[in-house]
Formats: structure tokens, C-alpha cells, sequence
């Protein structure tokens, strides 16, 4: 082989790898294509054939740790619920707090007795596993519960929320029941509203298509409704070894050869993070605790059981698509950059194909997302309209339309875009997804600054929500892997919440 | 419901507040069931949009 030869090969090469990196990029995208076409067929596909009116006696097990400002109303909205009262306790395991939490929940004991119990743990501040398993022990201790309800201290449940959630526990194959957490602050910032977009995305689109793949990836946090039968197979425990003890909770229950359900009709409002801190904090909890179920299910993914779906090819696609989107940006870029240095135009058609094949999908997932719940989406209209990021949206832009981009709109000011100029653009253009998680991390440290409370949501809206939760799931990976301490940081709740 | 919990807690006729529910209940799981056939034309609404977005190309680009 000539040394002009031996060249040609190994530049070659090095562009069909490239090619390979982009399409790594398109993985992502086909998945959360799959998943969202998934969805119409929860009409067929769901529980309700099997779902009765049933009124099991429902302990509800709820942690507290310094919740004076929430823990009453949220109480109060327990006991207005459309269910027997005599079916009905709440269990408020009082986490060792500090403030009138211990007052609040003794008062209200007093005013319902028989359905409210303060349970004290002199010892706290070991997170909610802990707290939930000082409660769980309690109710197990007799024979009266029979289904146990799991939530957190601020959210609301709207008044028929519980009975919609029982009625899929007459089947005795359901081992645990979801709702859909609807973020429900009363004063909605930029960042909270963003949330209320994503939990419509994740939850009554997302969750349905689980419901139609047969494996749920989790059970919302601040609403789990477990049969006693589950509670006792689980060792009448939560796990707490890490910080996902929900997903664990809900792959066990499964892997158990238990159904999870989720019930897109039960509406459960809690208040979500409203600054970038609280947010990072919170979502770093989540992105960490997903990284070590993603490991410590090793022996699960991709390999298909008779006794749940969690081992399916659709599952796991779903799964991975999410924990290692990050990645697949991150080498998509690289890939395109690469060949726009080796095979120009080989460059340009696979940027269109990925990037007019992401903008289908994102049109496609939020105009059925959007339609999922119509109130929130009408009050969270620009952040429906910029979740991608103002940027990502002119780069989709560019993909659709480049004479637009490169020739006419630079004509309407008599301009041209010269070679060097294009090749500046279209560089911009390859790596601003990578680019974007800088910005939203940098949304982070500027948001502590002075003035810092103006800029970061421009920045947010110019990087994008998605970026910004890329960028969380990407120091999920630096801290997991450099073994950083896994703290249990809770979110600081305020009462915002309003019905 | 054969084998399910649901017929052991089937309220009395003195219970009439558990039977109200009990009925409630009954219709919603029918119309919730109902309701999600709806999930079908969302579907095929969404994806018109994404059809739309594509023709607008082609006549954008000639």
C-alpha cells in the first residue's frame, strides 16, 4: 500500500466512526420516539379491566422533617378525601424535627382522633428511607393496614385521587399503584413551570407508554400505594443503601413477579424546586440513586424473564436512552465535528437527518404532551414552546431550512456569508448541545450571584430545560465516579402548594 | 371479582356512604376506561403537526 493509500484508509476509517458517533445521537431520539407512540395504545392496553371499586384500610405513612409550615394542610386534605374515614390513617413519623412540626401533627391527632398518629424518632436527619421504615414497622405491627399509602409532607391529593388508586389493588397481581404528581405551586416561577412541562412529559405520557411496555421505572416518591402483600414480600422495609429508594422499591416489587400500575387519573400536586440550586440538588439525588440501580440491576437489563418486562429490549432502550443521554450528545458532537473536518458533506446530510429527526420528535412528543393536560400546558405556554432551548430551536431551524439560515435571511441586510463564515456556523451549530450543558451549569454558579436571579433564566430559556437536566445527569457521573459522599439533601418546601 | 379483594369488601346496603362510593367509583373506572380512547386522535393530532412541519419544509425549500 502507497503512503497516499495507507492516508486514505485511515481517514476513512476515522470517518466511519465518526459516523457511528453521530449515530449514537439518533438512539435517544428513536427511543423517546418509540416510547411516546407507544402511548395510544393505553387505550387498549391498561388496567382497568381488572380495576374494582375497592376500600382496602389504608395506612398512609408519611415523613417529616421540619415540616411545620406544610404538614397540617397537607393533613387536613388527607382527611377530606373521598374514601371511608374508618379505611383511613395517617401515620406522620416525625423525623426528630426541630420546629412546630411535633405541635402541628399533635393537634391535628387531636382533632381527628383514631385516623391521625404522631410517631417521633428522637434520632433523624438519616433521609426518608429511614424515616418511612421507623413508620412502616409501626403499621406492620398489627392487622390493620391493609394497603399502605407512601407520600411526602407537602404534596396535595385531590379529594377522589386515593379511590382511584385502590381500585387497581382488587386486583391481587398489582403489588403497588402510582399517581401522577402535577407540580402545584401557587406563585409559578420560570423554573417551576419548566417542571410542570417535564412532569406532564414524564408522567402522563411517559408513564402510560410504561404502562403499555408492562414495566414502570418508578413509583412517584410522594405517591406509592403498596398492598400489604407487597410491603410484607419486600421485607416490610425500604431500601437504604442508596438514593433511589423509590426506583428499588418499584424493580423489586416487579422483579418479584408483582405488577406496578400507573394511574394517569389520580392527580397529586406537589410544589418542585423554584431556583436552579434546589433543583441541581434535588435532581443529583435522583441522576446518582438511577446510576447505582442502573449498576446493581446489571443482571437485569436486556435479558427477557417470564416474570416482568424490566428485562426487555424496549425497556432498557427507554432506560439507558435517559441515564445516557449526556454521553450520547456529548459523542453525537464529536462525531459530527469529526467529519466535518473529514467528509464535509457526509457531515451536513447526518447533522439534517439527526437534527430535522429531533425536531419531528419534538414537535411530536410535545403537541401529544401538551393535549395530556391542557390547563397546566396553557399556563406553562413559553416553556412549552422553548423547552429544547431558544438555540437548540434555531439549530433545528438550520437543519430544516439552511438556505433560509445561510442565504436569505443574511440577504434581507444586503449580507453574504462567506466560506469561513458558514464553516463558524455550521461549527456552532455541531457543538452547541454539549455547549448548552456548560451554559445551564454555569445558569447554576451565576444564579448565587448578585443579579443572578435575572440572568439564569435566560440562560435557561437560551440553553434549555433539557440541558440543564443533561448537565445534572452528567455531574451525576463525576460524583458517582469519583465515590463522592451520597448526601441526603432535602428540598426545602414552603407551602406553596394550592388545589 | 372472582378471586380478588374486591368481593370481600363489597359494602352492606346499611353502609350507604362506603355504597355511594362504591358506585362513584364503579362509573369512574368506566369512564376513566373510556377516556382513554381518546389517547388515539391526540396521537394522530400530534403527528399532523409534525406532517405539517414537513410539508412546510418541502414548500419552503421548492
Amino acid at each position: 500500500m502507497t503512503g497516499t493509500g495507507w492516508w486514505d484508509g485511515v481517514g476513512l476509517a476515522a470517518a466511519i466512526v465518526c459516523m457511528v458517533c453521530v449515530v449514537a445521537g439518533v438512539v435517544p431520539v428513536a427511543a423517546a420516539a418509540y416510547s411516546f407512540l407507544a402511548i395510544p395504545f393505553h387505550a387498549r392496553r391498561n388496567h382497568y379491566a381488572k380495576a374494582r371499586p375497592y376500600f382496602p384500610r389504608v395506612a398512609i405513612v408519611v415523613p417529616a422533617w421540619n415540616e411545620g409550615a406544610v404538614i397540617g394542610a397537607s393533613i387536613d386534605r388527607l382527611m377530606a378525601l373521598e374514601y371511608p374515614r374508618d379505611s383511613l390513617r395517617v401515620y406522620v413519623v416525625d423525623d426528630a424535627s426541630t420546629d412546630d412540626t411535633p405541635q402541628v401533627i399533635q393537634s391535628k391527632a387531636a382533632q381527628y382522633p383514631g385516623n391521625v398518629w404522631h410517631l417521633r424518632r428522637e434520632k433523624g436527619g438519616e433521609g426518608k428511607a429511614h424515616t418511612l421504615n421507623f413508620g412502616i414497622s409501626e403499621v406492620l405491627a398489627d392487622d390493620w393496614m391493609q394497603a399502605m399509602l407512601v407520600m411526602d409532607a407537602d404534596v396535595i391529593y385531590l379529594p377522589s385521587s386515593l379511590r382511584r388508586m385502590t381500585r387497581h389493588l382488587a386486583d391481587p397481581e398489582v403489588g403497588a399503584v402510582s399517581a401522577y404528581i402535577r407540580e402545584g405551586s401557587r406563585d409559578k416561577n420560570y423554573l417551576t413551570r419548566f417542571i410542570g412541562v417535564e412532569y406532564i412529559l414524564s408522567q402522563p405520557a411517559s408513564r402510560r407508554a410504561q404502562n403499555v411496555l408492562g414495566a414502570q421505572a418508578c413509583l412517584a416518591g410522594g405517591a406509592q400505594l403498596h398492598s400489604r402483600e407487597n410491603v410484607i414480600a419486600l421485607g416490610g422495609r425500604i431500601d437504604t443503601s442508596s438514593l433511589a429508594e423509590d426506583t428499588i422499591t418499584t424493580f423489586e416489587t416487579q422483579l418479584g413477579g408483582r405488577k406496578v400500575v400507573f394511574e394517569p387519573h389520580a392527580v397529586v400536586l406537589a410544589e418542585e424546586p423554584a431556583t436552579v440550586e434546589a433543583l441541581w440538588k434535588q435532581r443529583l439525588r435522583w441522576a446518582r440513586g438511577n446510576v447505582s440501580v442502573t449498576t446493581r440491576y446489571r443482571k437485569v437489563w436486556f435479558r427477557p424473564s417470564r416474570q416482568h418486562r424490566l428485562g426487555t429490549i424496549s425497556f432498557g432502550l427507554v432506560w439507558f436512552s435517559l441515564s445516557l443521554l449526556p454521553i450520547a450528545i456529548i459523542v453525537s458532537s464529536i462525531g459530527l465535528i469529526g467529519l466535518l473536518f473529514l467528509q464535509s458533506t457526509a457531515a451536513e446530510i447526518l447533522f439534517r437527518a439527526l437534527w430535522i429527526s429531533a425536531a419531528c420528535t419534538y414537535v411530536f412528543v410535545l403537541a401529544y404532551g401538551v393535549q395530556l393536560d391542557p390547563p397546566l400546558s396553557r399556563r406553562c405556554w413559553r416553556e412549552v414552546l422553548t423547552f429544547p432551548g431558544v438555540v437548540a430551536m434555531f439549530v433545528m431551524f438550520t437543519a430544516f431550512f439552511p438556505t433560509l439560515v445561510e442565504v436569505r435571511i443574511p440577504a434581507l441586510w444586503g449580507a453574504t456569508l462567506d466560506d469561513s463564515q458558514i464553516f463558524a456556523l455550521t461549527l456552532g451549530v455541531y457543538i452547541w448541545l454539549p455547549f448548552a450543558m456548560l451554559v445551564a451549569w454555569a445558569s447554576r454558579r451565576i444564579e448565587r450571584l448578585p443579579g443572578g436571579r435575572v440572568i439564569t433564566p435566560i440562560l435557561v430559556y437560551l440553553a434549555g430545560y433539557g440541558s440543564l437536566l443533561c448537565a445534572i445527569t452528567f455531574d451525576s457521573y463525576i460524583k458517582e465516579l469519583r465515590h463522592a459522599e451520597a448526601k441526603w439533601d432535602k428540598t426545602v418546601k414552603t407551602g406553596r402548594v394550592t388545589a | 371479582v372472582s378471586g380478588s379483594h374486591a368481593q370481600e369488601h363489597r359494602p352492606g346496603a346499611a353502609e350507604e356512604d362506603h355504597a355511594a362510593l362504591w358506585d362513584v367509583t364503579d362509573r369512574e373506572i368506566e369512564s376513566d376506561r373510556k377516556s382513554e380512547f381518546r389517547l388515539i386522535p391526540k396521537a394522530i393530532l400530534a403527528l399532523a403537526v409534525v406532517a405539517a412541519l414537513v410539508v412546510v419544509r418541502q414548500l419552503v425549500l421548492g
